[in-house]
């Protein structure tokens, strides 16, 4: 087994080798002060400086071992505090503005807050996904709601869809009723992370269709530029539908990412990484995992408390007898 | 588990209780500063954490109760603890709100000097109020030993005696006996902060009228309490002023209102009346930085006849005479003080506890051994006229004694000793092993060297090594012992395996521990006044000595880790002056008197990086040999300019023999003024 300790204080002989030192402190503490609140890990795993450890220990070369461990420190990490940041920022910044525009108030009209806040009774709140925990968003946005359903539209597509693949015209004209007895005229989808956005468009799509009549917002909380490119095409021909992300992950979030010093030509340091390292990474996965992780993979480095999405770089979240996940992911189908 | 770090607080100084301090108060440093504990005005000046606030805290009465109290003996030897101590801690005692918020003037050069009036008649009070509560504290169980009489008739003459003076304005007309006396100093002080507050409109005009003269009142308070008995003739009146760099730090909220209470200092001291002595505690460039000039007058301080200074800094740094040199025997004494107190179950040794903790130590032999466990043949560096049979030994040494091969290497590198290569010594020890000095002075650097070409870390480690790197700063010392617990603790938390600590500590965890605490101290820098381009400075100079000690095959400049220049070099220019005795002020650089090898040369002074600095910069810690020899001005100021130090400066111009010595640079006023010779040019 590594011993970190041992490790870092060699590896800091390098030049600039102190940066090291830096970034095993800042692992310490952020281990200590962040990483604590990893869901899928924290009864079942061991604490995080204990996987990082493992995990290190998937490779024996020293010098590939280094390289994990800047890694680790690349690791766009969300804990609870900043999903209840982004719930906020979704509703005051970005559905409140929307309400605003789409019911055509104007700024200097007296009554505004009154005409404002009738509109925004006439808002269903939805998420996209299970994934995304719409109680949260309620909950740390005071909202309250007359509305004891809150869809999670890709279950409920799926169970639309079971058995003979088509949707069945009944559930369809079941959920039009009920938009249309609690008056609502917006539906809000949220979700917390999108990546190639393949998931999530054929969703979107559905529920435009479903309600021509509303007004529909996709906010996805976090959004891969990937997945925004593909999801505006589908604003561009619904015309009910509009798409506003919270926040658009920057470049420095995916393994693509150059460094200062290196050759923005060539790829980045931890892209060479990941190509050296995935077939160790997916060693003893089925044909159908492996293809699965490829398709997903875009390379992000995002974690979020709740779980690590499909789409960050699998050197950090697969988990299996030959290779040990720094966050381990749980997926859909293991549970 | 439960893994308690006893140096996770690292400054004690003004957080402690009394009875805490009687258990972790080292009494080493009581000797070489004794002058606190004798009659005339003393500047203790010291850097962050140096122990200023521990060794003024011994001139409080509750810490004198509690030695009492727990039985130990109170750290003053005898014949000099017949005092009263009392005080104000300058940054706690709220006087610094004075200032931000006017009380009459509406001229504002008239405003600072009526603040500074102000300023000394709280500090009259202030100090006024405190001997009188020390008399109260100590008077019952010390009565005898410092000859304390607080009788009800002593208490009656003294106060109708006292309220009489002129020296009050009649402020003190209507109080009646010792408790109305008591009350009514009470309520000038909150007078004052209900005002600063802003809780009031108006300060109360009985005060405006009375403001009372810096220091008379306590003269004249002492002088009463020796008549009328209260006191004896021999007790001597210490009054404490800690925290005085506050007030320079005023001057950056409203210019020159630090200044001005400055100088209300300097008149306090400037009084030189022997019935009461003032105790100052202070950070070294505070005190250098001022003009010290009297308030209301034109005259100077002069030091040895108005104060003295004990500087901590000068008592814990290494000597020439290692005999003198307290620091380690402090070091060891606050280590266990530390350790009793926070892990009051744990059995320490009796003695040589810092050894039991860190190790003795590895030699170098052993530490090259561990430096470089493959490829030892990288140690050393062919010369290519050299004959096969010397390549054949070396490399062949330099698996079994890697130490003693890049020494050899070195040795037949230097002028004079070629030959060895052509008849290699066959039986040990070598002649290089033999040079005892010779070795000695190249240990530091032949490591370096090993560990550089194997591209390793230095290890760090054993007492030696964290009693050279903390080099006469107890707080260095303090936070490499705070480091290295945090380290045991994270080793506990990546390797489950272990659940135990071992001691000493093994060598992977003292020197990730110090190379942490390293970084903390350079990142650091900048945290102080200036310290962006002392940084700069710092880092440039660390870089330079590495590259030098690295590359120098001969090992023929092992002192390449300082560097010396002629004083009447550094004198001649006080703007480099300035920025050097600062960055020594900060405790950034050392320095010392250099005496030069050649007889007759110019003296000297020689500078080094701050040793904490060492593992950062991957060099040693410790001073030995001849250190770079610089002649010209031209030499460090190069350094300075390219290491970006001096670049902000480099368009101004200043004034070249204005005196800039005096006053602390400032780029903005010299601007302004526009000097006449640009001082690069």
């Amino acid at each position: 087994m590594t011993n970190l300790q041992v490790a870092v204080i060699e590896w800091s002989a390098d030049e600039n080798g102190n940066d090291l030192i830096r970034q095993y402190r800042q692992l310490n503490y952020l281990a200590d002060n962040l990483y604590n609140d990893y869901e899928p890990t924290k009864y079942d795993y061991p604490e995080y400086k204990f996987r990082l450890t493992n995990w290190l220990d998937n490779i024996n070369d020293d010098e590939l071992k280094k390289k994990l461990f800047k890694l680790a420190a690349k690791v766009f990490y969300i804990n609870q505090e900043g999903i209840s940041s982004l719930n906020r920022t979704a509703y005051l910044s970005i559905i409140k503005r929307w309400i605003f525009e789409e019911s055509n108030l104007k700024c200097d009209d007296p009554n505004l807050q009154i005409k404002l806040e009738e509109h925004l009774k006439a808002v269903w709140y939805t998420s996209l996904s299970d994934s995304m925990r719409i109680n949260s968003f309620y909950k740390v946005n005071s909202l309250s709601s007359s509305h004891e359903i809150k869809a999670d539209w890709r279950s409920t597509k799926a169970m639309s869809n079971s058995n003979t693949g088509q949707t069945h015209r009944g559930d369809i004209e079941n959920w039009r009723n009920y938009v249309q007895q609690r008056k609502v005229k917006y539906i809000v989808v949220l979700e917390d992370f999108v990546g190639t956005g393949k998931q999530s468009k054929p969703i979107i799509k559905s529920i435009t269709e479903t309600f021509p009549e509303n007004r529909i917002l996709f906010v996805p909380l976090l959004i891969c530029q990937k997945g925004l490119s593909e999801l505006k095409s589908l604003e561009e021909t619904s015309l009910n539908l509009k798409i506003k992300p919270v926040i658009v992950l920057p470049s420095a979030a995916f393994i693509s990412w150059h460094e200062k010093n290196e050759d923005i030509n060539q790829p980045s340091e931890i892209e060479k990484l990941q190509t050296e390292l995935i077939d160790k990474v997916t060693e003893g996965l089925s044909e159908k995992k492996r293809n699965k992780l490829k398709k997903f993979n875009l390379g992000s480095l995002v974690v979020m408390y709740t779980n690590t999405p499909n789409n960050t770089s699998p050197l950090i979240h697969v988990n299996t007898d030959k290779w040990k996940g720094l966050f381990p992911r749980k997926n859909r189908s293991d549970i | 588990m439960n893994f308690h770090n006893p140096f996770h607080e690292l400054y004690l100084g003004e957080s402690i209780g009394a009875n805490e301090f009687v258990q972790l108060f080292s009494d080493v440093m009581v000797g070489p500063s004794l002058a606190l504990f004798q009659p005339g005005n003393v500047v203790l000046s010291g850097l962050p954490g140096s122990g200023k606030s521990m060794m003024l805290n011994l001139l409080k009465p509750s810490i004198r109760r509690a030695y009492k109290e727990s039985g130990i003996n109170f750290p003053v030897p005898k014949e000099y603890s017949k005092f009263i101590g009392a005080g104000i801690n300058l940054q706690r005692s709220s006087i610094a709100d004075l200032g931000q918020r006017p009380i009459r003037s509406e001229n504002v050069q008239d405003e600072l000097s009526e603040l500074a009036v102000f300023f000394g008649d709280f500090i009259n009070y202030s100090i006024t109020r405190d001997i009188i509560n020390s008399i109260e504290e100590l008077h019952e169980g010390f009565d005898k030993e410092i000859g304390i009489n607080l009788s009800k008739e002593n208490k009656d003459a003294f106060t109708k005696v006292l309220i009489k003076d002129e020296c009050w304005f009649g402020y003190l007309n209507d109080v009646k006996d010792w408790d109305n006396l008591k009350h009514k100093l009470k309520s000038r002080l909150q007078e004052y902060r209900s005002y600063l507050n802003y809780n009031k409109d108006f300060l109360d005009s009985s005060i405006i009228n009375s403001k009372t003269s810096i220091g008379i009142p306590i003269i004249v308070l002492a002088k009463h309490l020796r008549e009328c008995g209260i006191l004896a003739n021999d007790v001597k009146l210490y009054v404490r002023l800690d925290q005085y760099e506050d007030l320079v730090w005023l001057n950056d909220r409203i210019p020159n209102l630090g200044t001005n209470f400055q100088s209300i200092i300097y008149k306090l001291l400037a009084i030189r009346d022997v019935t009461v002595s003032y105790k100052i505690g202070t950070r070294p460039f505070a005190w250098k930085y001022s003009k010290q000039e009297v308030a209301g007058t034109s005259a100077v301080l002069e030091q040895y006849r108005n104060y003295t200074v004990v500087s901590l800094e000068h008592v814990l740094k290494r000597k020439e005479n290692s005999r003198s040199y307290i620091f380690p025997k402090l070091a060891e004494d606050i280590f266990k003080r530390r350790l009793k107190n926070k892990m009051p179950d744990f059995k320490l040794p009796k003695t040589n506890c810092l050894e039991y903790f860190f190790g003795k130590g590895m030699d170098a032999r052993e530490r090259a051994l561990k430096l470089v466990k493959k490829d030892r043949d990288k140690v050393v560096k062919f010369d290519s006229s050299w004959p096969a049979s010397w390549k054949k030994f070396l490399l062949s040494l330099s698996k079994t004694d890697p130490f003693s091969a890049k020494l050899a290497e070195a040795w037949a590198k230097q002028k004079g000793k070629e030959q060895i290569v052509d008849s290699t010594p066959t039986e040990r020890p070598y002649p290089w092993e033999s040079k005892k000095y010779w070795v000695k002075e190249r240990t530091a650097q032949a490591l370096i060297q090993i560990a550089s070409r194997n591209r390793q870390q230095i290890i760090w480690e054993g007492v030696d090594d964290i009693l050279n790197l903390s080099s006469g700063s107890l707080l260095g010392f303090l936070s490499i012992c705070q480091q290295v617990w945090e380290a045991a603790q994270q080793d506990i938390q990546y390797n489950k395996y272990h659940e135990k600590v071992f001691y000493p500590f093994p060598a992977p965890i003292q020197t990730i521990a110090i190379l942490e605490a390293s970084l903390r101290w350079v990142e650091d820098i900048i945290k102080q006044p200036g310290g962006h381009k002392r940084k700069k400075f710092v880092i440039y100079l660390g870089t330079y000595f590495y590259n030098r000690l690295t590359s120098d095959d001969k090992m023929s400049y092992p002192g390449s880790n300082g560097f010396s220049l002629p004083i009447s070099v550094i004198t001649e220019n006080a703007e480099i002056e300035d920025f050097l005795l600062d960055a020594c002020d900060y405790g950034d650089i050392l320095t010392f008197r250099h005496t030069p090898k050649n007889k007759g040369a110019k003296s000297r002074q020689k500078f080094y990086l701050n040793p904490i600095f060492s593992p950062y910069f991957k060099i040693p810690a410790i001073r030995t040999k001849e250190p770079i020899y610089f002649n010209n001005i031209e030499d460090i100021k190069n350094i300075l300019f390219d290491s970006g130090a001096f670049s902000d400066f480099a368009p101004p111009k200043y004034v070249i023999g204005s005196k800039l010595k005096t006053n602390k640079i400032d780029t903005k006023n010299n601007f302004k003024q526009g000097g006449q010779y640009s001082l690069f040019e």
